[in-house]
């Protein structure tokens, strides 16, 4: 607990203008840092230095109008943990084509964090800013091609049709619907 | 003799005109659905390139649709053929969440169950092995040994693969009687068969071959995919959640955390990737000696859930270590009866990063056998 402490406290005193909120995760009250998603850069430099190599994962959730990634960083060396966490509002307009959430990639920092990122910029529509050239020898395209919508996001809306095929059952309509049309099938049991 | 470094790959190439080879969505050589573009310089693969999410099928969002009491029922499909490992992540991450403080009994059962998962996937992996390696007879009686311990998961949980048996604060089932020495026969059984299998292929010359200094994983390479599970501690990586952060009855337990060695050839080749199983089998058989030894008595489960059920609002992050590495699972609860978020942290995400690089420079004959020794699991990437 000591050692958690010492390390919000170390933080705090050298990037305090960049600190938004200090405070635990968990039962196990990992030290958690909330900052400004333009300083991942200086946060990320400060924390490999000080042996969080390991990024065990990327975790975004859409919370009320805003995208909150979370980094679950662990210190292979002494076994601490921390967790790193900002937040990239949602554009509100999707008329005007700036739907996509503009976030800064931590590839640079974390390279195991690829398959991540490229499931989270489909999925939840970002645009990574990434000065490292990309992996471009693994094509990891989950959604097919002319999907519309960022289906983790809290405001998609279902299709109920993709390129003239009929989605299975649009969200709130029940199984039963689905059979209104054979009404006039034949019955295979005879009459009840 | 194999070359696997690229600049050997120049000194002896053949020289001619590339050919590029596409292989998928299915092949009998790869692990699942998915896209290998080869382009090849005769026999030797000059590069590779992956396309993979043929098997998406949204089940994150799925989750964040259905209520809690379904999540678990969800989290089979994550992975079927370790579909334990998701459940009992996700339960650990909403138990921590809920502060539910489980039975002992409850805890046990899933220590022993977590080890017979493992031990029925590596002896899947082994199978997968001895199939790319032509060697039917290996995977003929692996599968044969493989079916006692689907029938001990059968018999607690009333199904074989995808089982949904936990449940929020404990299993839905007790241990029936003769489970424990049907655990213990198993275990005998298959410390005898584990010496067969090394007469008959582990040490085969003609594998030994194929297998060393083949498909090598580098440290470098693992710490920089984020690679964990087997195919790290092959390549002399010692990491293990069972033992850096243990949870169920992990820290109670003796057992030991296999490493490669380089043995035969070089560490990090498909032989120290399937040694280290092997052992991890060992350990395995163990572990599970020590568990039944000492099963509390008591209830199985803290209460019924109800399709109703509700979570407090909150967040938790839960790691396992599944037979292929670390599978996290961060989930996020409004207090409603439906998540609102639940990700998967997957380990074949950091194997199939490592797929390109670890092809490039071997002959298209070790494609498969590579692929085999890395346990990738589409299924549990593209979810």
């Amino acid at each position: 607990m000591e050692s958690k402490n010492k390390l919000l406290q170390q933080i705090k005193a050298r990037f305090s203008s960049r600190v938004l909120k200090v405070s635990v995760f968990g039962s196990q009250c990992i030290p958690m840092v909330w900052i400004d998603g333009s300083a991942l850069k200086i946060f990320a430099e400060y924390l490999i230095q000080e042996g969080f190599s390991n990024c065990e994962n990327l975790a975004v959730i859409d919370l009320e109008g805003a995208l909150v990634f979370t980094y679950f960083l662990s210190s292979p060396e002494s076994g601490e943990q921390i967790v790193l966490r900002m937040t990239y509002l949602i554009p509100v307009s999707r008329e005007s084509g700036d739907a996509y959430v503009n976030a800064q990639s931590a590839l640079a920092f974390w390279p195991s964090l690829w398959a991540q990122e490229s499931e989270y910029s489909e999925l939840f529509g970002v645009r990574f800013n990434s000065t490292q050239n990309k992996e471009n020898s693994w094509s990891l395209g989950l959604l097919p091609e002319g999907w519309i919508g960022f289906p983790l996001r809290k405001d998609y809306v279902f299709p109920t049709e993709f390129f003239d095929l009929l989605h299975m059952r649009a969200i709130g309509q029940s199984a039963a619907d689905d059979y209104q049309d054979y009404s006039d099938a034949p019955s295979l049991g005879g009459d009840a | 003799m194999t070359i696997f470094k690229t600049e050997r790959l120049c000194e002896t190439s053949y020289e001619t005109d590339l050919i590029s080879m596409t292989m998928g969505p299915y092949h009998a050589s790869l692990p699942g659905p998915m896209i290998l573009r080869l382009k090849l310089d005769g026999e030797m693969i000059e590069s590779a390139e992956i396309e993979t999410g043929f098997l998406h099928k949204g089940l994150e969002k799925s989750f964040e649709i259905q209520n809690w009491s379904s999540a678990v029922i969800l989290a089979d499909h994550v992975d079927p053929e370790g579909s334990f490992f998701a459940e009992l992540a996700l339960c650990s991450a909403v138990e921590e969440l809920g502060e539910l403080e489980l039975p002992a009994r409850a805890v046990s059962i899933r220590t022993i169950l977590s080890e017979v998962f493992r031990l029925a996937n590596h002896l899947l992996y082994f199978a997968k092995v001895a199939k790319a390696a032509r060697s039917e007879t290996a995977f003929h009686y692996v599968m044969r040994d493989r079916e006692k311990l689907l029938d001990l998961i059968e018999l607690l949980t009333g199904a074989r693969s995808s089982i949904g048996f936990l449940r929020f604060g404990g299993v839905t089932a007790d241990i029936t009687e003769g489970f424990i020495e049907r655990v213990l026969d198993s275990c005998d059984l298959l410390r005898v068969r584990l010496k067969e299998y090394n007469d008959l292929f582990t040490y085969n010359q003609a594998f030994v071959f194929r297998a060393s200094s083949v498909g090598v994983l580098s440290r470098e390479l693992v710490k920089k995919a984020g690679i964990t599970g087997p195919a790290a501690r092959a390549s002399g990586l010692d990491y293990d959640v069972r033992k850096k952060n243990p949870y169920l009855m992990y820290s109670e337990l003796d057992f030991g955390v296999p490493l490669g060695g380089g043995e035969v050839g070089t560490q990090g080749d498909i032989h120290d990737r399937f040694l280290v199983r092997l052992r991890e089998i060992e350990q395995s058989l163990l572990i599970l000696k020590q568990l039944v030894e000492k099963v509390p008595s008591g209830e199985f489960s803290l209460f019924q859930i109800t399709p109703d059920f509700e979570v407090p609002i909150g967040e938790a992050y839960a790691r396992v270590e599944s037979s292929r590495g670390r599978l996290g699972v961060y989930v996020v609860s409004s207090g409603s009866v439906k998540p609102h978020r639940v990700q998967f942290s997957v380990p074949s995400q950091g194997l199939f990063a490592v797929v390109p690089q670890l092809l490039k420079g071997c002959y298209l004959e070790d494609l498969g056998l590579i692929l085999a020794s890395l346990d990738l699991s589409v299924t549990e990437l593209d979810r």
